[in-house]
């Protein structure tokens, strides 16, 4: 049966609990009960998916106030005089020139803003109690790659994860259970199927981020000082330490960026190409420290990568290599910055200074 | 303050009260004028007769269910028998002047996302059948609830959740197309 006919179950009175739902406008029982729907009834999700999704794309009325106060001034002009003629009929609406002072005492008008966003949002906080609890006990599944290698990784659910290079994948077994759970050591690009009712958690050190259904980038090598989450598109939500009041949600095109040292987090604009570069096979420098860039460098490359001067820390790297040899990258770096490099054995070995 | 309050206090000679309700009510009954089909001149024209109207009767005036319903019902009459009278008033809807009220938290691309959205939806909602279409607008775009919507087009509220319902299905239908 195709989903065409399927719909035509859906009763009235559903879709208008759904509608009352996101106006909110149903009783407390209700929302349990829809709640309880949306979990339960595959059916009933679609709908409740469909109309949020009509009922966002509602505009809001525009509201000129500089509009409305002339017709207010126009309106009281017209009342005055009717009223100093003494005539309350309605047929001795005869403009009138003299000035009539109006005092008028504006009070916040208020407009109907279309809270739609917002309320998707709370239902769907509401919906997902985060646990942020370690591996622990769990059972597993891993997948991992070697420095140089890139795999895509079907999940179950219908998810893709790109795994970056030196990086790993846990898969707890209960996943898709009551919720999508993964732990990553590394860097991986997460192409997430929408289920509402399964929220998708990645777990990274003391950071969870949890999301419905998107498309982001998460950054987290043990050996790394930071660990970033970029968000491409839809809406993620990112806790840390387990502690509500530091949660994080981004919006598209942010990223937040947690300092293991400081345990602090901020969130900054990233250009998409910069961060999933690495999935079309590009070594992406994003204003790199050359420490990261050199560990970086060695992940790609599976080589260790040794900084010889230590005024290098003090410099960051930007740039992009289409998937080239590593002497070709580093003949480029080495030309717009002061640095030098050489092969020791299976080692590579960067010098030079900040320029 | 919620309508009631405010009404009692016009009906207490409050001109305060009635300014304050003409600039809540102004954008929305505006925004209704415009999609009943007339230019915004004509619509003007329309709400500062109807709020007169409230204001000369405001004593004898008997308001049923809530206010805006009131209102509504008031400015689509007029415009009905405003357009009865004289076809060639029927001029197109203007644009829709701006989106400030949503623009103003939302970044360019979502913007364009949810614009994007938007117009699909409004293609859909232009689609419905007449009655539907502004039983939907009605209720989608505006929020008065089937009950007021009832009272307005004078039809029965279950009528008006049965349009609904019918547009929603329709809606799913053509978004399976879309997605």
């Amino acid at each position: 049966m195709n989903t065409y006919f399927k719909m035509a179950y859906m009763d009235e009175h559903h879709y208008l609990l759904i509608i009352g739902y996101l106006e909110g406008k149903i009783t407390e029982e209700e929302t349990q009960y829809l709640l309880q729907k949306v979990q339960t009834d595959k059916e009933f999700s679609d709908a409740f998916e469909d109309i949020a999704e009509i009922w966002s794309a509602r505009k809001a009325i525009p509201n000129n106030s500089s509009k409305a106060n002339d017709a207010l001034a126009r309106l009281n002009k017209k009342i005055d005089s009717l009223e100093a003629s003494g005539s309350a009929s309605k047929n001795g609406l005869v403009e009138t020139r003299h000035p009539i002072t109006i005092i008028r005492k504006l009070r916040p008008i208020l407009t109907v803003a279309a809270s739609i966003l917002v309320l998707a949002g709370a239902f769907w906080l509401y919906k997902a109690k985060l646990s942020n609890k370690p591996a622990g006990t769990l059972t597993m599944t891993e997948k991992h790659t070697a420095p140089g290698e890139k795999k895509k990784i079907d999940l179950p659910d219908g998810t893709v994860v790109t795994l970056n290079a030196s990086s790993s994948l846990h898969i707890a077994n209960t996943f898709g259970d009551d919720k999508r759970e993964v732990y990553l050591d590394g860097e991986a690009f997460f192409d997430v199927k929408r289920d509402p009712q399964k929220p998708f958690i990645v777990h990274t050190g003391k950071i969870a981020t949890q999301v419905l259904g998107t498309h982001f980038n998460v950054s987290a090598y043990q050996n790394d000082s930071n660990i970033t989450v970029s968000l491409v598109q839809g809406k993620v939500q990112v806790d840390m330490n387990n502690d509500p009041s530091k949660r994080i949600i981004l919006d598209p095109g942010k990223q937040m960026t947690y300092s293991k040292a400081n345990h602090q987090a901020h969130v900054t604009d990233f250009i998409a190409e910069d961060i999933t570069g690495w999935k079309e096979n590009k070594l992406v420098f994003n204003y790199d420290s050359w420490p990261d860039a050199a560990k970086k460098l060695s992940r790609w490359y599976g080589i260790p990568v040794q900084l010889r001067d230590s005024t290098l820390l003090r410099c960051k790297l930007k740039g992009t290599f289409d998937n080239i040899p590593l002497a070709k990258v580093m003949e480029q770096i080495k030309m717009v910055a002061d640095v030098s490099w050489q092969m020791q054995g299976n080692k590579m070995i960067i010098s030079g200074k900040c320029n | 303050m919620d309508d009631i309050e405010l009404l009692s206090q016009v009906k207490a000679d409050d001109r305060e009260a009635f300014n304050s309700l003409f600039l809540k009510y102004h954008p929305l009954l505006s925004d209704f004028c415009r999609f009943l089909g007339i230019n915004s001149d004509d619509g003007e024209d329309v709400i500062a007769d109807v709020f007169l109207d409230l204001w000369v009767k405001r004593e004898r005036v008997l308001i049923h269910s809530s206010l805006k319903s009131y209102l509504y019902g008031a400015v689509k009459n007029r415009v009905y028998t405003l357009k009865g009278k004289n076809q060639k008033m029927q001029l197109l809807p203007e644009e829709f002047a701006s989106d400030k009220a949503i623009s103003d938290h939302l970044r360019p691309d979502e913007m364009l996302f949810r614009k994007d959205r938007r117009l699909i939806i409004e293609r859909f909602v232009d689609e419905l059948p007449e009655q539907g279409r502004l039983i939907f607008m009605m209720n989608w775009q505006h929020q008065l609830d089937y009950q007021e919507i009832a009272e307005i087009l004078n039809i029965s509220p279950n009528t008006v959740k049965t349009h609904i319902y019918r547009s929603v299905n329709y809606f799913r239908k053509r978004l399976l197309f879309v997605k």
